[in-house]
């Protein structure tokens, strides 16, 4: 139990480090946190769209932030480094903000789902679904889902490759969530196998037969030789 | 049917959209604009569009009915509908509350509270809609049991390939279809509720 209980702390820790960035950074285009533990102590690599305002001048908001997290979190020597997002439309913190930020100025969320959709597939990802859920004052709670392309819920690949991301949206009239599932095009399916091509036969057994000529002259050449040093002695 | 009973929503929700009208002239349809009523319409043009589709009172239901008489349907109550709890009641009173999803317990607070000593009856753990709850007692009225009835948690309409809309509420079933308005599956499914909700998210942004 205790055991179960210290896996499940670290996760918690995990996810509040996470919320924690992702309201702090926002206008950095927060894209992700990764934590590893060192013997050192703590690496955090934090994905944004503009790495210059995650690190701020001569590097002050990137220490500021270990100071932070070292104190409020309880991070052990946190090194942290910043790694800038090549494709911001397959990170579904992205795309979630995005879709954020378009509720916010009055864009109906169904436009605002396939507006993302499309962005997301044009990137050139396998898989995509995005949710939003809410409720207006007239009207009943309801869910609104987009999906396209291939998107495994479960399995190695969804644990392995999948990225998620959720984010809440205070509008007038109520609260919103995004959720946004992305599989990668990097993904790597162990049910889809790539064959490779072989040679067909008749070349193979011509290449043989020339192999077998050559080997036989060469123990032609080699029986020679010695004869010919065996009349010299 | 029994032919006494009256349904009664007490209409809580601030304004009248779409949706809720949509719902509400299903239930008039499922039980018949005589034995249906609407009670704590405050709004005159409320009253007006209400009036089409069944009685219309201004005064809640807690002022009109003797408690003895009457049968409320809370999802917080603690025992479920049976035939035989109609017997002697002749009002049974649903809210006309558009839900939240978790639920926030609005029928509690808004009515069950005020009538105090009066049978209240669930209909499961299920989330119905306004419709969907007259229907299921209009069947246990006529002596079906409750856990007869075929249900469906959650209904999915699709819009095309690529999209969806899920409405997280329990769906009586008959002859293999949800029970629910086609006005209101077309409305969901069509670009009205777009330019409805754009109208009212950028009038609520201004205010």
């Amino acid at each position: 139990m205790a055991v179960v209980k210290h896996f499940i702390s670290k996760s918690r820790k995990r996810a509040e480090i996470d919320e924690f960035l992702q309201m702090k950074l926002e206008k950095a285009g927060y894209g992700g946190v990764n934590i590893s533990e060192t013997p050192l102590g703590t690496h955090i690599v934090i994905y944004a769209m503009r790495p210059g305002l995650v690190i701020g001048r001569s590097g002050e908001t990137i220490r500021e932030l270990a100071k932070f997290l070292e104190e409020k979190f309880n991070v052990s020597n946190p090194q942290i480094s910043v790694s800038e997002i090549e494709v911001p439309e397959l990170n579904p913190y992205i795309v979630a903000s995005r879709i954020a930020s378009a509720l916010q100025r009055g864009v109906h969320f169904r436009r605002a789902g396939f507006w993302a959709l499309n962005q997301v597939m044009e990137a050139g990802a396998l898989g995509v679904e995005i949710i939003l859920s809410g409720k207006l004052r007239t009207e009943r709670a309801r869910y609104e889902k987009f999906r396209s392309g291939y998107l495994p819920k479960c399995g190695d690949p969804a644990l392995k490759y999948m990225r998620k991301a959720e984010m809440h949206v205070q509008l007038k009239p109520g609260i919103y969530g995004v959720k946004v599932r992305i599989m990668p095009p990097d993904a790597k399916f162990p049910d889809k196998i790539q064959i490779v091509e072989t040679p067909p036969v008749e070349e193979k057994l011509e290449e043989a037969a020339a192999e077998a000529a050559e080997d036989k002259a060469e123990e032609y050449t080699e029986e020679k030789s010695g004869e010919e040093e065996g009349e010299l002695e | 049917m029994h032919m006494q009973l009256i349904f009664v929503i007490e209409h809580l929700e601030p304004e009248i959209g779409k949706w809720l009208l949509y719902e509400y002239a299903h239930a008039s349809k499922i039980v018949g604009k005589k034995h249906l009523m609407f009670t704590n319409v405050r709004n005159k043009s409320d009253w007006t569009k209400l009036s089409k589709l069944g009685k219309v009172e201004t005064r809640s239901a807690t002022e009109i009915f003797s408690r003895e008489k009457v049968l409320i349907l809370d999802p917080k109550a603690d025992l479920p509908l049976t035939p035989e709890d109609f017997a002697g009641k002749g009002v049974l009173v649903v809210g006309g509350i558009l839900g939240d999803i978790p639920p926030r317990g609005r029928t509690f607070r808004l009515i069950t509270k005020r009538f105090r000593e009066t049978t209240v009856r669930n209909l499961g753990k299920a989330h119905f809609s306004i419709d969907g709850a007259i229907y299921m007692a209009k069947l246990v009225n006529e002596g079906t049991p409750l856990e007869k009835i075929p249900i469906k948690k959650g209904l999915t309409l699709k819009l095309n390939e690529h999209a969806e809309v899920y409405l997280p509420y329990a769906y009586p079933f008959k002859d293999g279809k949800p029970v629910i308005s086609h006005n209101l599956v077309a409305y969901l499914c069509s670009d009205k509720i777009v330019k409805d909700e754009e109208k009212l998210l950028k009038t609520r942004a201004q205010l």
